[in-house]
């Protein structure tokens, strides 16, 4: 695998982001984001618990946009190029499909990575904590959410070599966003130890509702359960996209 | 790496990263705010839980409105602040009373009118004055006449035009007349939707099982049994599974079956014992005079627990083992010493 080759792949997803005029619309959302935080400080939080009702509402809202959007944009990678015909040129080039799919797979992974970053600065700053919160918590929340990122990252990007584009996206969203609430479903209960759950990686209501950090086994069994996760939805799609005739 | 051994390694690490991620359940404690009732009273009532109108992250909050709508015919009103949280049991006569007011058939109390009671919206509003309306199926509550409702009344709604338009096209009723309640049907599927989203909210279950009774007994206890599989150690489940098997003893009772109803207090015997031992176990040493404890114990749980405990002496003594409830009512007063039913069961004959 040529570090070269996949920084400048995964470069030229993130311009093509910056072309589609997507952090314009990211802007537009962290515009009325800091404005509902100033007018949630300006109206004034009268109780502790509207004060943890805001952290939890603006640490979820920020994990679930960081989620949409590393889902839309792995998800559109291979079949955007393909429907373009720019992934022949690529192709041509002196470089493996893995690399094409790593650099775009990581591309999508850092984007979510860093709309994560920026909008928890502003949430950090902004929401006051009114009541007692365990860190440990707080650091395990956000060591987690670049593995659950990956996670998105890599079940989007497989999907969408299987699937056309829009159930992909839709099959994606659901095992992101509501896996977890799925497998409880009396049809589905024997799917919940075999589907990948990213939600599970996600501690805020944890942290929120004062309780401790998970021990250091339980930390550790979710940190590398999500990194197999990643690295086998991963694995599985550079397997279906060397043997896809394109 | 080629195909041949490509899918035995995938599958492999596929094992592995299900079992690591299965063994770990970051949701699996008790407590939290979350699932604090009077810390979701105190959430919800506030200004910038109002600027969003129904808009939650957490199921058990939007229950929590859900609620509220479905039980004043969608007229959205100010969460009191007043209210207290009810115990299991209290909740059991709650939801009963609720459904024989509105003339819903409840599977063991025949059709009553008029007596007072409290209105259940997984939360207790204290006893208040009842009787039907002229709507059919709802039913008037004047206690709470005077509560604000989201919406605006006319004369403290400075949108002028807008605020009368809105007060047209969304469900609203003068607030100082009194309230309409409907029945809680329309919950259910709120509450399976409660547990899905967050499978250790015990409160979800105890109430969704109440609710459910009265519409199909054997899918309550079904419904408190996935409870019981996915918290097997929350003994409010216990309690609340036991009330709703002690329904069916008595129902069949009164039929003349008492042999099968026999067989269904011996389980609420059972599930009672669990929950008192259960309970005592978890009821932190130090209780303050409202019920609550260090480590996240409330006053509800202090409530459950009473219940818990009461009911296994009352089911033995129904059992026909007297001097064993005695001995249960001793040993359970070194815990509650102030508890009036257990001091009452030392003098049964």
């Amino acid at each position: 695998m040529n570090k070269i080759h996949l920084m400048a792949i995964g470069r030229g997803a993130v311009l093509e982001m910056l072309r589609r005029k997507d952090l314009a619309v990211l802007g537009l959302f962290m515009t009325v984001y800091l404005l509902f935080l100033a007018a949630a400080r300006f109206v004034g939080l009268e109780t502790p618990a509207a004060g943890t009702f805001l952290l939890n509402l603006s640490l979820t809202l920020i994990i679930a946009l960081a989620h949409l959007l590393t889902l839309l944009m792995a998800a559109r990678q291979i079949p955007d190029e393909l429907e373009r015909r720019t992934l022949y040129p690529l192709m041509a080039r002196p470089v493996q499909r893995a690399e094409i799919l790593l650099g775009k797979g990581l591309a999508s992974w850092a984007v979510g990575l860093a709309v994560f970053a920026v909008l928890l600065v502003p949430t950090l700053l902004l929401v006051p904590r009114m009541e007692a919160y365990v860190p440990g918590t707080l650091a395990q929340t956000l060591l987690l959410q670049p593995v659950a990122l990956g996670m998105t990252a890599s079940v989007a990007l497989c999907f969408s070599l299987l699937f056309p584009r829009v159930l992909a996206v839709f099959l994606s969203g659901l095992l992101v966003f509501a896996a977890g609430m799925l497998v409880r479903l009396p049809l589905l209960a024997v799917l919940s130890r075999w589907l990948p759950d990213p939600g599970r990686l996600n501690l805020v209501l944890r942290y929120t509702d004062g309780i401790g950090p998970l021990s250091a086994a339980d930390f550790l069994s979710l940190t590398v359960s999500g990194l197999l996760w990643s690295g086998l939805f991963l694995a599985a799609a550079c397997r279906i996209f060397q043997e896809r005739s394109v | 790496m080629n195909a041949k051994t490509f899918w035995p390694v995938w599958g492999t690490a596929f094992v592995a990263a299900a079992f690591l991620g299965y063994r770990v359940n970051p949701m699996a404690y008790t407590g939290g705010r979350s699932r604090d009732d009077q810390e979701r009273l105190r959430r919800n009532s506030s200004a910038i839980a109002t600027m969003l109108g129904e808009f939650r992250t957490s199921m058990s909050d939007i229950m929590f409105i859900k609620t509220e709508r479905y039980l004043h015919a969608g007229v959205g009103y100010v969460p009191h602040m007043e209210e207290s949280v009810m115990t299991a049991e209290q909740l059991s006569e709650e939801v009963d009373e609720h459904q024989s007011e509105l003339g819903i058939p409840d599977d063991d109390h025949p059709h009553h009118h008029g007596h007072s009671h409290s209105h259940s919206h997984g939360h207790d509003h204290g006893h208040h004055h009842h009787e039907h309306g002229e709507e059919h199926g709802f039913e008037l509550d004047h206690d709470h006449a005077g509560t604000p409702t989201l919406i605006p009344a006319a004369e403290r709604d400075f949108r002028g035009f807008i605020g009368r338009l809105h007060r047209e096209v969304k469900p609203w009723r003068d607030p100082t007349k009194a309230h309409i309640h409907t029945d809680g049907r329309e919950l259910i599927p709120w509450f399976r939707m409660m547990t899905l989203t967050d499978p250790n909210y015990v409160r979800g279950f105890v109430a969704g099982g109440f609710w459910l009774q009265a519409e199909d007994p054997s899918l309550a206890l079904e419904f408190v049994n996935e409870g019981l599989r996915l918290n097997p150690e929350a003994f409010q489940l216990y309690v609340s599974r036991g009330f709703l098997t002690i329904r069916r003893y008595r129902r069949l009772n009164e039929a003349g079956h008492e042999d099968e109803a026999r067989e269904y207090l011996t389980l609420a015997h059972a599930d009672f014992a669990r929950g008192a031992e259960l309970a005592l176990v978890e009821r932190p040493e130090e209780i303050n005079d409202d019920g609550s404890g260090p480590g996240g114990w409330t006053g509800y749980h202090e409530g459950d627990a009473m219940a818990a405990v009461n009911m296994h002496v009352v089911t033995t003594r129904m059992l026909g083992n007297l001097e064993e409830s005695k001995r249960l009512a001793r040993s359970y007063i070194e815990f509650f010493p102030d508890f009036v039913p257990l001091q009452n069961a030392l003098n049964y004959e």
